[in-house]
């Protein structure tokens, strides 16, 4: 790098070679301008013309009052539902506007009793216990999916324990010893209607991937039944079929 | 219980009712003023709740009359790739396909990238229509190299299924398929031929199938209407 290049540049020049080293790893927060400002003694106006540059590059992406974070390269295909599908066969889904990490909001959790529909789809008996989670999975600002997700409360007794926002659902089950590993899935595409138009901040009538699926462990058990929204816009649905 | 959930849940009961006592296309379902009884709620929220069946396209409601069960839905099935037809014949339902037109063409930009062939690849366009119970649910576009398949005009494509004339005129076995499912409108040529309005929301799938030694073979796009199908595996 040459000392006689603009200063923003050097400073792109600086963040890149960081983002390639792994020193910022995707998704991770880099430092803020006046940080950098600071760190480097410049102007501020000239860390945010560098900064800049790298968003319209999608390298780097900002969070409205949150910072600077690195994107995930454009290549790399960001899979959702992926293991869900034994073998690369099956229903996956492709988010479309990689780069930007899921964050999961949290509407209900809790155990009710089971009637006949959720007694069927998990093999248990009527009135027995279930455990409810209800999240909104969101891309930056804007929703990508509703996600209601039931499963046997006698098998995960301990499970409001832990906070569903961060600590991933199928870790959770796979340190109980019943990770879902076989699954029978249902797709269909349907207009949102409320609740789910409100929940998700879109409007009546757009498009929805409706995805259900029942996961059964190793074992054979009965683990999960989801049901998930998830908006035609932000994610398509892929399989690779034999004939 | 917050009523979002009670919403899903009567939604949920009403589904397991249906299937459990196996209520078949153009069954009636109870009164209102029935399942609210059956079901121990209030009318304001069964209603949430038969409206999350009517979105799914499970029921129909006639004005005046009462909620029906719908149609059933084609399977299209993800594991194993069967023809649409073939899928259909299982279902018990009656098929119908119309062959609107063949010509011969060169891959543009855009096909070329989905067929991964080069530009100007000779091809065929095979566009049919397919019919479910006399209804048009399905518009097919196909995209087969001449090479492959010369001669492809001598075949009956509207009453054979393109697969059969594939193994038993070409010998060329389908192996595999990558499909993608997608949302897309209606526009006059689709909306004329799917008996939809113009913008309609259409499921369209893209399929490109390989054949055992791994060749292209055919390129599909499909455009469904979407409250006639469902993937399933």
């Amino acid at each position: 790098m040459d000392y006689r290049m603009p200063l923003y540049m050097q400073l792109k020049e600086i963040i890149m070679k960081r983002i390639e080293d792994g020193e910022y790893l995707p998704g991770e927060k880099i430092p803020s301008e006046r940080e950098m400002a600071d760190t480097y003694g410049v102007n501020r106006m000239t860390v945010k013309n560098a900064i800049n540059s790298l968003v319209e590059a999608n390298i780097l992406y900002r969070i409205h009052g949150k910072g600077t974070f690195v994107a995930q390269k454009k290549t790399q295909k960001v899979t959702f539902y992926d293991n869900l599908s034994e073998s690369s066969r099956g229903l996956g889904a492709v988010i479309k506007d990689s780069g930007i990490p899921l964050m999961n909001q949290i509407l209900e959790k809790g155990v009710i009793s089971s009637r006949g529909y959720l007694a069927n789809k998990l093999h248990i008996l009527k009135n027995e216990d279930v455990y409810v989670l209800h999240r909104l999975r969101n891309i930056g600002t804007e929703s990508f999916a509703l996600e209601y997700c039931y499963v046997p409360y006698h098998l995960f007794k301990d499970i409001d324990t832990y906070n569903f926002e961060h600590v991933s659902l199928y870790d959770y089950m796979e340190s109980k010893g019943h990770r879902p590993v076989v699954f029978s899935q249902r797709l269909t595409i349907l207009k949102a209607v409320q609740p789910e138009a409100r929940l998700m901040k879109i409007a009546e009538g757009h498009p929805l991937y409706y995805f259900e699926y029942i996961g059964k462990d190793a074992k054979g058990n009965v683990v999960e039944y989801t049901e998930s929204y998830v908006r035609c816009d932000k994610a398509k649905f892929t399989f690779r079929a034999k004939r | 219980m917050k009523i979002l959930t009670l919403s899903i849940m009567i939604a949920n009961e009403l589904k397991n009712m249906i299937e459990q006592e196996n209520l078949k296309e153009g069954d009636k379902l109870p009164s209102e003023r029935d399942l609210c009884e059956k079901l121990n709620v209030q009318r304001l929220t069964l209603r949430s709740g038969l409206r999350i069946l009517l979105q799914e396209g499970i029921i129909v409601s006639k004005q005046r009359s009462g909620y029906y069960v719908n149609k059933p839905r084609v399977e299209k099935n993800v594991f194993h790739l069967e023809s649409t037809s073939e899928a259909i014949f299982q279902q018990g339902l009656k098929m119908k396909m119309k062959l609107l037109h063949l010509s011969k063409m060169e891959l543009n930009k855009y096909l070329s990238a989905h067929m991964r062939l080069p530009l100007g690849t000779k091809v065929y366009e095979l566009q049919r229509l397919r019919y479910v119970d006399d209804e048009p649910i399905s518009l097919e576009t196909t995209y087969i190299p001449i090479e492959i398949v010369p001669d492809l005009e001598h075949y009956d494509l509207q009453e054979q299924a393109l697969y059969v004339i594939l193994e038993t005129a070409y010998d060329i076995h389908i192996d595999h398929s990558e499909q993608e499912i997608l949302v897309s409108t209606a526009d006059d040529f689709a909306a004329m031929s799917l008996q939809v309005a113009k913008g309609e929301q259409l499921v369209l799938q893209q399929g490109l199938a390989y054949d055992t030694k791994n060749r292209q073979i055919e390129y599909t796009e499909s455009l469904m209407k979407m409250e006639r199908f469902v993937y399933v595996n």
